[in-house]
């Protein structure tokens, strides 16, 4: 595979604030690659360094082989950006939002027309292309943002959080659009701190954190990084203390928190955790209830590595 | 090429530019027509103009001044009607505005007027060319060079005053009109303005989108720019073509040159917009105010509100005449098509030219400093 983005330990800082510290990334062609983090961890900073919109204190960021600078116009034209906020002209029709946007990566004529219309199909805006954005609605605006930023049939298409705010419908059509657009042989950065979204489509994730890369690699191998292999929550009424101490003496279990009637049980990677579960508070004569199991998520790496929640960021 | 036309699309949808640039300077044009109708009527008269002479000496070149004065016609009708009187009579005569201007004879002689106005310039102007002339004469006569100098000159005193003001406006509220015109020219500071809020990263979200794609920063300023003058010119065509096919002011001469004034305006306008946009580029309703503000003191100072504050600050200030850039395009377009003086109106124009060099050079200095200082303190797109 070939890498597309390479970033070598990449410094930027505001004042005293380091932004991104000593940040390392490799992005491979086809993949959809995401940059997971809270808000303010940074996401933005690498994608603003990676586009050359700031300067960055040290390290190097290559495109396409070449080093990215702001007057590299050439790697410019092979990226595409769909910024988190609506970059778009009130003044202007979709159909010419998307050939401006269009005509600053196409000068010919006709093959912009071309593309304008492909990108109009493709987020499905045919009936609005003569409507103003400010008649459109938010999805819409959203689905005229990303035309606007992949007309051009961009090679490597950042999108920086481009479902915030966004209703369900209109963000699963995005997703289904973003993996589209990567089996038509685009890769794809996708940042976003709605780890559901990048557990669901990113072939491979980087956990952000303060500006520092907590860890890389695919969902499974950012999982087995961690001891939590299951959680199991058991609905129990009342439960001893005795049966505590015993439920954390079971082989596999990591942890055991009990409150409001909800066990939750951290088991390591074992088979058969929950039926060993049941049959102690079998045979413990411990009445239970309802029964959940769930493998780790993202949130869990996130919490095992850093200690605190993803979703304790999320605005 | 999309560039340009896109901007230029953006900027003529845009209905709060549209307001303000248009339809404001034409509403006020139309208010100052109505207002000024009535006493236009009532007042002017390009007819004659009346003035009083001392001639209490009673030398000989008193009363051939008195007949040269006399003896001056404009399609056939008296330039001036004189009255030859003593000084406090005159002064007299002057303060009930009986006469436009009193023209005391003598060593050093003076025009007295009441107050300032196409009909004061033109006693001015004739007295200034006799005096000259008379001097001239003075010199050929004591080098003995008269006979010469008297033939070169026969008819060319009379008629150097009549042609220069062939084509004026007659018009003695035209100074509100040009002064509208400036104000016109200067609201394309508004474009400006509106244009640099896409410069930087940093401003708007369209900014750091449209710097992601690989464009030369000059070339899209430049087209930036040339949209923004574009818009500014056809308006000032416009307004100009208002004025004068239907509210009738009479501008006077209205030639090629004023096109061409008509394009350094738009120029000087829409630079003054980047130069607030990159000075002041963190706050765009702060650049939005301050700007706004300092067009209309620059347009009170230019004569928009009162109409002989030029002649006032000529008295009192001069140097704020030579720069305050509503006087300079007002002024331009009064030595232009009123007084006909070219050398005036190309100081106007190099003063105006200089203006705009000054106003991109703090810009382009402006915009890098607070560059380098994203950069260094960094500002979410």
């Amino acid at each position: 595979m070939n890498t597309v983005v390479k970033i070598e330990n990449l410094v930027k800082r505001y004042k005293e604030l380091v932004a991104v510290d000593h940040m390392n990334l490799s992005i491979e062609q086809g993949e959809i690659f995401g940059l997971l983090g809270p808000n303010g961890s940074g996401k933005s900073t690498i994608i603003n360094c990676l586009l050359s919109l700031t300067n960055y204190d040290k390290g190097e960021i290559t495109v396409f082989g070449e080093k990215m600078r702001a007057d590299n116009y050439s790697v410019k034209g092979r990226i595409g950006v769909v910024l988190q906020n609506v970059a778009v002209f009130d003044e202007l029709t979709v159909y010419e939002n998307i050939d401006y946007f269009c005509g600053l990566y196409v000068k010919d004529k006709a093959k912009r027309k071309e593309l304008v219309q492909e990108a109009i199909a493709f987020v499905g805006l045919e009936e609005f292309v003569k409507f103003y954005p400010k008649k459109l609605s938010g999805g819409l605006l959203r689905r005229l943002n990303i035309a606007c930023g992949i007309a051009h049939k961009p090679e490597l298409i950042i999108f920086d959080e481009p479902t915030v705010a966004v209703d369900p419908q209109s963000r699963n059509k995005i997703l289904e659009g973003i993996q589209e657009l990567n089996r038509q042989g685009a890769t794809i950065i996708y940042t976003s701190h709605y780890m559901e979204e990048v557990e669901q489509i990113c072939s491979r994730i980087a956990i952000i954190d303060k500006g520092q890369l907590v860890a890389t690699g695919t969902k499974e191998e950012l999982k087995s990084m961690i001891q939590t292999g299951e959680t199991i929550r058991v609905e129990v009424p009342e439960m001893t203390s005795e049966v505590l101490f015993g439920l954390e003496k079971l082989s596999h279990v990591l942890s055991v928190e009990y409150n409001d009637g909800l066990a939750t049980i951290k088991c390591s990677g074992g088979r058969h955790n929950v039926l060993h579960v049941l049959e102690f508070l079998n045979n413990t004569e411990t009445s239970f209830g309802r029964v959940f199991a769930e493998q780790p998520t993202l949130n869990d790496v996130f919490l095992e590595i850093t200690g605190k929640e993803l979703r304790d960021e999320v605005q | 090429m999309i560039y340009y036309m896109y901007r230029v699309k953006r900027l003529l949808r845009n209905k709060t530019l549209f307001f303000w640039t248009i339809l404001f300077p034409l509403g006020l044009a139309t208010l100052f027509k109505f207002a000024f109708s009535s006493i236009t009527e009532k007042t002017w008269g390009f007819d004659t103009i009346p003035v009083a002479v001392t001639t209490e000496s009673g030398v000989a070149a008193e009363a051939m001044f008195v007949e040269f004065l006399e003896g001056m016609e404009n399609d056939g009708a008296a330039f001036f009607s004189v009255t030859e009187t003593d000084k406090d009579n005159a002064e007299k005569l002057l303060s009930e505005k009986e006469v436009t201007a009193v023209i005391v004879l003598g060593e050093e002689t003076e025009v007295l007027i009441y107050e300032n106005g196409l009909n004061a310039t033109v006693v001015k102007t004739v007295v200034d060319n006799y005096l000259q002339s008379r001097d001239i004469f003075m010199e050929a006569a004591m080098t003995g060079r008269l006979a010469e100098v008297t033939e070169s000159f026969a008819d060319e005193t009379e008629t150097l005053a009549v042609r220069e003001f062939e084509g004026a406006s007659k018009d003695p509220m035209i100074q509100y009109f040009q002064a509208l015109v400036a104000m016109a020219s200067l609201y394309g500071a508004m474009y400006g303005l509106l244009n640099t809020g896409e410069m930087n990263q940093n401003q708007t979200v369209v900014a750091a989108r449209r710097l992601a794609a690989p464009m030369k920063k000059l070339p899209t300023v430049l087209a930036d720019v040339a949209a923004a003058c574009t818009i500014q010119y056809l308006q000032f065509l416009l307004i100009l073509a208002y004025y004068l096919l239907v509210l009738k002011v009479d501008f006077g001469r209205v030639n090629g040159w004023l096109f061409v004034a008509g394009a350094l305006y738009s120029l000087f306008g829409v630079l003054i917009g980047y130069f607030f946009g990159c000075v002041l580029q963190k706050e765009k309703g702060i650049a939005d105010s301050v700007m706004t503000g300092c067009i209309m003191f620059s347009c009170f100072l230019g004569g928009l509100m009162v109409g002989n504050m030029r002649m006032i600050l000529e008295t009192s200030a001069p140097i704020v005449n030579r720069i305050n850039p509503a006087t300079l395009i007002a002024e331009s377009m009064h030595a232009l098509c009123v007084i006909g003086d070219m050398g005036w109106f190309a100081r106007c124009m190099i003063s105006i030219v200089l203006w705009c060099i000054l106003l991109i050079i703090v810009s382009v200095v402006a915009l890098g400093y607070h560059q380098r200082k994203i950069g260094r303190e960094g500002k979410k797109a």
